[in-house]
């Protein structure tokens, strides 16, 4: 009812390699999908990691079900499944192993989901994992981070790896999920991944969250991604051209070729074009790094 | 049960017990070799005139200058403890400390492990537990292993000696077993902890070696775990029990330092 599964005020880590984040202000209701964007070394994976005690804050605080992130650990990591990113088990345990060594770790909620989540991915419980692909020991992955049926779920870049078919159960598993009551928190590095499943998205870059809109605001942007050929030696006069007109960012040029961002209503650029000795144009929606530089670039400065 | 409350050390139990039976099995077969040797040793003419002859320098540096190694006991305290069973030991137990958690950290299992609602304490109390039983282990099977050898090659090692010695060589191996698994939690690097943790015994062991020889060097068996766990050679002459406090000690002293720091610190993913 409204409470808060995930509050961050202020969040600050100074890492090394410039891995960091810097004040990061996030409050995911519980029974949401939220995304968690950003290109690789965002600082995704030191946000989850700080909401798991796993790292600390040099500035700022989290709490997770209402928990301190520090001092309540424990019991935020009682009501919580996590997968890590980069997901290694000891090579030689079998998946039924793993499954039963993770569970000996919660010894307060047993694994009362496993059967039915084994049955819907298809698992092998039998093989020791150097013998899986990586999409199969996603899959374990997956099972043990609902096996206990958490209240909360993070999952670190959960698709990676998975095929298709896969992909789609997963979803339909975290909308099952969020249906009865859970919340999930999920990163990853493409908006494509997630926007079928995520209500809300955050996007951070460079450590710093830069916006959290919903899925639907993000897409109803518009935003498209245009590649325009003009006749030979007319480049620096469309440049300028370009360069004035308004819904227009982003430009490179490569001799004759611009590429741009569009953004908002496509009428006034192509008034604008229309005047240009234009040979061809391409025009494709963008992928959601190029969302993120059409609409955001410089606010990170 | 025990499964239920301590899932750590279960685990790795269950990982090493392959790898612990041939520990045991290997050790046992070397200790009765050379027990197996004494007999034709002793009968060997002028052992114990050759010995005599050596200059006292030469008898340190084989660790033979605190008993007479024409003796059984002394002839398995000189080639034994005096450096052999220290070694084996020391390789199971570092290895097995600087593992438990540096190792993990460096694999990636400890970030999942941590997500679950166990204590970064209670892993690291738990490694070292397990760090102890595997140390306890190597002692049971020098004991038993002499205590069968005893009587079928003719040693004469009092049983209450073979013991004592054995629980010299179990906390040597506990503390810088400990020494390791602390460094590893401390620095999230299994590498670093088995190069530091060998170093030291190694310098230490060079020190304590020399000690006898070296006139500016005569203190330095006091800072050598090796003395603390053999020297006055136990196995002819008893444990000396204060030294096994101090092994205890330093191993105690390297876990609570290590706790502190693996409690601190940032996990690398």
């Amino acid at each position: 009812m409204g409470a808060l599964a995930i509050r961050t005020q202020g969040l600050t880590l100074a890492y090394r390699h410039g891995r960091g984040i810097n004040d990061v202000d996030l409050e995911v209701p519980a029974g949401e999908v939220f995304g968690f964007l950003g290109p690789n070394g965002a600082g995704k994976t030191t946000t989850i990691r700080v909401l798991l005690d796993l790292m600390r804050p040099t500035a700022g605080s989290a709490s997770v079900l209402g928990l301190d992130s520090h001092g309540e650990s424990l019991k935020i990591r009682e009501r919580t499944g996590y997968l890590p990113g980069d997901f290694s088990l000891p090579p030689s345990l079998t998946g039924a192993q793993v499954l039963d060594w993770l569970s000996s770790l919660r010894p307060n909620t047993p694994p009362v989901r496993r059967d039915e989540l084994v049955q819907r991915f298809a698992v092998q419980l039998d093989r020791p994992m150097k013998q899986l692909s990586k999409g199969n020991r996603q899959k374990i992955g997956l099972v043990q981070a609902f096996q206990h049926s958490p209240e909360l779920v993070i999952l670190d870049e959960p698709t990676s790896g998975l095929d298709p078919l896969v992909q789609d159960e997963f979803h339909r598993l975290v909308r099952d999920f969020v249906a009865e009551g859970g919340t999930v928190f999920l990163s990853s590095h493409s908006l494509d991944e997630v926007q079928h499943t995520a209500d809300r998205v955050g996007i951070v870059r460079d450590g710093r969250l830069v916006t959290v809109e919903t899925v639907d605001d993000l897409r109803g942007r518009g935003v498209r991604r245009v590649t325009l050929t003009v006749a030979a030696g007319s480049g620096d006069l469309v440049e300028n051209q370009l360069r004035v007109l308004d819904g227009i960012s982003d430009i490179t040029r490569r001799g004759d070729v611009f590429e741009f961002a569009v953004v908002g209503s496509y009428s006034s650029v192509l008034a604008g074009l229309g005047r240009l000795p234009v040979i061809d144009m391409l025009s494709r929606a963008a992928d959601l790094d190029e969302v993120f530089l059409a609409l955001y670039r410089g606010t990170d400065a | 049960m025990i499964v239920q409350r301590f899932p750590v050390f279960t685990q790795g139990v269950r990982d090493r017990r392959k790898s612990l039976l041939w520990w045991s099995v290997g050790i046992a077969v070397y200790i009765g070799v050379i027990a197996a040797m004494w007999p034709s040793i002793r009968g060997a003419a002028g052992l114990s005139e050759i010995m005599s002859q050596l200059p006292q320098p030469i008898l340190e540096l084989m660790g033979a200058s605190d008993y007479d190694i024409s003796t059984g006991a002394g002839y398995v305290s000189g080639e034994l403890f005096g450096f052999m069973i220290p070694i084996f030991i020391l390789i199971l137990t570092i290895g097995a400390g600087a593992a438990a958690i540096g190792g993990a950290e460096e694999r990636g299992t400890l970030d999942l492990l941590l997500s679950h609602p166990i204590s970064r304490r209670q892993v690291l109390l738990q490694s070292a537990a397990l760090v102890a039983v595997e140390a306890l282990l190597f002692g049971v099977v020098i004991v038993v292993t002499l205590a069968i050898a005893t009587p079928l090659a003719d040693l004469q090692i009092a049983f209450v000696h073979s013991v004592g010695a054995a629980f010299g060589i179990v906390l040597l191996g506990i503390s810088l077993g400990w020494t390791a698994l602390a460094i590893g939690a401390a620095t999230g690097s299994r590498s670093l902890a088995l190069a530091s943790t060998g170093s030291l015994a190694v310098i230490t062991y060079l020190l304590g070696s020399l000690s006898g020889l070296v006139d500016f060097l005569h203190n330095a068996k006091w800072i050598s775990p090796f003395f603390y766990a053999n020297g006055g050679a136990p196995l002819v002459h008893g444990y000396t029990w204060w030294h096994g406090l101090v092994l205890a000690g330093v191993g105690v002293m390297a876990l609570t330092i290590g706790i502190n720091r693996f409690d601190r610190r940032n996990l690398s993913n």
